[in-house]
């Protein structure tokens, strides 16, 4: 996969091709749909973990983004920021409907490594069932700066700049999501 | 793209952030052609042109016949008028 940073020491800069998307040129937004898709994707798909929806809610991202690329001031912070807060926002709203419609399910399945004993792999499943659940169960806060800092390890800085908070803000945040997370495992390891 | 799973260590909570990182699917290669097509302008439809000209022709036709009825009726009033004068 390649990064937006590489891309960008190789081609225009994000300012570039958003002055060029404002003059209506629609290549330029395909450069830049092309080189964050990815990134809007895996943020939808860690907050929904569906697959459907975390596509459907990346359109939706970038077609907000080219409805509102007037609003979007360079001098306030990086495009990437600004982008990953319209996804951060999609995919919380989505979070909180389907929440409203039919309370939360855990969705994931991963493979196992090979060599694993079946009684390994039952264990295995049955951690990551029970932090799939505790995740779905933290806090709003808690949940976006782990999933932002820790599954997809942006740096904490711009999570700082997406969620508005300070970066200590952040730091507790996340430590304290671990803890929660932590905890829900002890709590699996003393049930009988 | 989802690489092979990593073994697991001693930390169940690392060994899990790390299966959330390497289980997104992988995107589907054209989405950037279905978001393009979503905030394109919409093209000009033919229809639309032949509608202006048409109302443009409905407004002239009224004109038009506003200023025929409007001269015939004048005549008329003048010729009656001018026979009953004295």
């Amino acid at each position: 996969m390649v990064t937006p940073r590489a891309v960008e020491s190789e081609s225009p800069t994000d300012s570039q091709l958003i002055e060029q998307v404002r003059g209506g040129d629609l290549n330029a937004f395909s450069q830049l749909i092309v080189r964050y898709q990815d990134r809007v994707f895996r943020i939808q798909f860690q907050f929904l973990q569906d697959y459907q929806l975390a596509e459907d809610l990346t359109q939706e991202t970038f077609v907000r983004v080219h409805a509102n690329l007037t609003r979007y001031d360079a001098t306030k912070g990086a495009f990437s920021t600004w982008l990953y807060t319209i996804a951060r926002n999609l995919a919380r709203n989505a979070l909180a409907k389907r929440a409203r419609e039919k309370g939360t399910e855990t969705l994931v399945e991963v493979a196992t490594p090979e060599g694993e004993s079946p009684r390994g792999m039952a264990s295995r499943k049955d951690v990551i069932a029970q932090l799939d659940a505790a995740l779905q169960g933290l806090p709003e806060l808690y949940q976006t700066a782990f999933i932002l800092a820790e599954i997809e390890e942006l740096p904490l800085s711009q999570v700082a700049e997406i969620e508005g908070v300070p970066l200590g803000t952040i730091k507790s945040r996340v430590s304290r999501a671990k803890e929660k997370l932590r905890e829900a495992l002890q709590k699996q390891d003393h049930e009988p | 793209m989802n690489p092979e799973p990593s073994p697991p260590s001693s930390d169940p909570l690392s060994d899990w952030i790390r299966a959330r990182r390497e289980q997104v699917p992988q995107l589907r290669q054209d989405l950037t052609e279905q978001i393009l097509r979503q905030v394109r302008p919409p093209e000009r439809k033919g229809f639309l042109p032949m509608t202006f000209w048409l109302g443009k022709m409905a407004i002239l036709c009224a004109a038009l016949c506003t200023l025929t009825v409007r001269i015939y009726l004048t005549a008329i009033f003048t010729l009656v008028l001018t026979d009953l004068l004295p």
